[in-house]
């Protein structure tokens, strides 16, 4: 089997150094790939894609057409010594911004700006004063961290509302080791249970040891859909969607089922617009009759330029330098910044402050001039909807192509998940979503057509 | 939040709550694998009937059967698309499609591989088959992988592990409490 040579290549690569030589934690996954040769490995691909089609283990783009998440089976490699470093960085960005959030809406934040705050389209007045069970906001939460190579990992952006993926991780690294055994041999993979953790997190939301909880989702059409899904059933709590609840007389939330109507405790929540799916749902949240997973108001938090301030709440908060680096970004609403990314736009990466799934992200070194112009038009007529990056070569990763039968290389990400519970102990899930981008992009976002991959943590 | 009334709680499963997302997901299922089923045999018996007539005369009869049940065939459609692989309703893929997304709520995954299996069967041929014979092997194929579903969710839903003694009598104590 051929993998492409990384001599000459500006872009650092997870599975071999710049000597072309496999990387001493590939070289287990590197003789499995090669003893089963292309054939072999373009049979094992072709079984673990009908599996996830019959399966129907779906990310739609389209709602309405089924579409399956496509996957690369060949799993990434972390080593333990890097996972360490992620799993206290992710800890400690959620305490932080936990802190922030529940200072934020009960008055007392001065580490972002106040007008920042307030053209964040997800900043929600009427959260202010509002104290959530135990004080934490987000519960579930998601960041996406790219490797510059040596174990240096930079956070690109953190996930507060809604952090999708964590499903897709659990599954690609299920099917490749039930439909390539021998690529787990001789590795020692973190192992972990998302669900005690989950379960006991909506238990300490809840003065309930036994609460009631249901998985809210917006239907069988939704882009996530098989996430919900799964979740439900790995959690062992009812998938509901908007009609099934409704706010009684006495302000709780209900949930119609066949034998009665019976209260709701915790409403692990997959919709963005509550009141939408649910009239008065927030208002029960907000009265303390139902707890939200994750809460009302994260979103402020979420916000791409709010992401500048986040190391400056690592600080204030927890005390602590902050363990992971994240891109240098810059705020277009000041006049410096703004001239110098109009100036060095070729360098810099654009987003909408409130874009997500790939969406808003204009990787400027990747386009033509036309467009580059009018991005920058669009800069200059709301600086405040958008905010820059500074471009990284981030790492590539070898993917194996059926067509050609051979591994090629792409950009890839990483999206870490971590839980928070209402006692404040965080539980971070080793590996990840690896999500991989197309040939030539270095946009990675399934929502943009990007693959996934497994995710190992190995001692 | 303590004072909920309600100990059935996160153990109960998600699958023991009928509420009426679920009721409304499992009557489409229903009614899409029936609505497939029927139209795989009316397609079969056409096919039957016409193999000494060539495809025209399959055309004709399914054009006929399709009316009967209220598919209109345009002009520069065929009857034989309409009833097998157009992307709506009418067509048995479409009814199958449609099983699966319902099915993704409700159903065992069990049942969500059956469907796919039979579409994968639809999916599988080449070039659109016209000929009465090949109509008739194509059902003869995906009529048995229906059948099958049917088993699928007889076996799913309704033969599931015995119940542990405990879980009998906790049950019977919460049903005692309501």
């Amino acid at each position: 089997m051929v993998a492409a040579s990384a001599k000459g290549v500006r872009f650092y690569s997870e599975w071999q150094d710049s000597g072309g030589r496999v990387r001493p934690h590939y070289a287990g996954l590197a003789e499995a790939a090669g003893g089963l040769g292309s054939g072999g490995l373009a049979g094992r691909w072709d079984s673990a894609r009908r599996r996830v089609d019959l399966e129907a283990v779906t990310f739609y783009l389209d709602p309405g057409s089924y579409r399956v998440m496509p996957t690369d089976f060949l799993p990434r490699v972390i080593p333990l010594e890097h996972w360490e470093t992620i799993a206290a960085g992710v800890s400690q960005r959620i305490r932080a911004i936990n802190r922030f959030l529940a200072d934020l809406y009960n008055g007392g934040q001065d580490v972002v700006p106040d007008e920042v705050i307030y053209t964040s389209q997800y900043f929600y007045p009427e959260v202010q004063g509002f104290r959530p069970p135990k004080d934490v906001f987000v519960h579930i939460y998601g960041v996406d961290l790219v490797h510059l190579g040596d174990g240096r990992y930079v956070a690109l952006e953190d996930n507060l509302r809604i952090p999708s993926g964590i499903s897709y991780q659990l599954k690609a690294v299920g099917l490749a080791a039930e439909i390539l055994p021998e690529f787990t041999d001789g590795y020692e993979i973190l192992s972990y249970d998302i669900r005690d953790s989950y379960l006991n997190m909506f238990r300490s939301l809840s003065g309930n040891p036994e609460p009631v909880c249901v998985l809210l989702t917006d239907g069988k059409y939704g882009a996530a859909f098989f996430e919900h899904r799964y979740l439900s059933d790995l959690l062992g709590i009812p998938l509901v969607e908007g009609p099934d609840l409704y706010v009684g007389q006495d302000g709780r939330v209900y949930v119609r089922t066949l034998d009665r109507d019976i209260p709701v405790d915790v409403i692990y929540r997959r919709v963005e617009d509550l009141d939408l799916f649910v009239p008065g749902l927030r208002g029960a949240y907000l009265e303390g009759k139902v707890a939200l997973v994750n809460g009302i108001g994260t979103g402020a938090a979420d916000d791409k330029l709010v992401f500048l301030w986040v190391p400056q709440m690592i600080e204030r908060y927890l005390g602590e330098a902050p363990v992971l680096e994240q891109a240098v970004s810059y705020n277009l609403a000041d006049l410096d910044s703004r001239r110098y990314v109009l100036e060095n736009l070729d360098g810099l990466v654009i987003k909408t402050r409130q874009g997500y799934g790939g969406l808003g992200v204009f990787v400027m070194p990747d386009l033509g001039a036309a467009y580059k112009a009018r991005v920058a038009n669009n800069i200059l007529q709301n600086p405040l909807m958008f905010i820059a990056q500074e471009t990284l070569d981030f790492s590539q990763h070898m993917v194996f192509n059926e067509q050609s039968g051979s591994l090629e290389p792409r950009h890839i990400d990483l999206r870490v998940f971590a839980a928070q519970s209402g006692d404040g102990s965080v539980s971070v899930f080793p590996g990840g979503l690896t999500r991989v981008a197309l040939p030539g992009s270095r946009i990675t976002n399934n929502s943009s057509g990007g693959l996934c991959k497994p995710t190992w943590v190995v001692r | 939040m303590s004072d909920s009334t309600d100990s059935r709680a996160i153990a109960l499963g998600a699958n023991r709550w009928i509420t009426d997302s679920r009721v409304y997901n499992l009557v489409w299922l229903g009614r899409w694998i029936e609505r497939a089923q029927t139209i795989a045999r009316v397609v079969r018996w056409a096919a039957r009937q016409d193999l000494d007539w060539g495809s025209q005369g399959l055309e004709t009869v399914l054009g006929m059967a399709a009316s009967i049940r209220g598919v209109n065939v345009g002009p520069g459609d065929t009857a034989l698309e309409m009833m097998l692989t157009r992307d709506s309703s009418a067509s048995l893929r479409g009814c199958l499609v449609a099983a699966r997304f319902n099915a993704t709520h409700v159903a065992p995954v069990e049942v969500i591989r059956v469907i796919g299996a039979a579409i994968e069967l639809m999916d599988a041929q080449g070039p659109p088959i016209t000929t009465p014979e090949g109509v008739g092997d194509l059902m003869d194929r995906v009529l048995p992988t229906l059948e099958e579903l049917h088993a699928t969710i007889e076996e799913a839903w309704f033969h599931s592990a015995p119940l542990s003694e405990e879980e009998v009598y906790r049950r019977f104590v919460q049903q005692q409490q309501q």
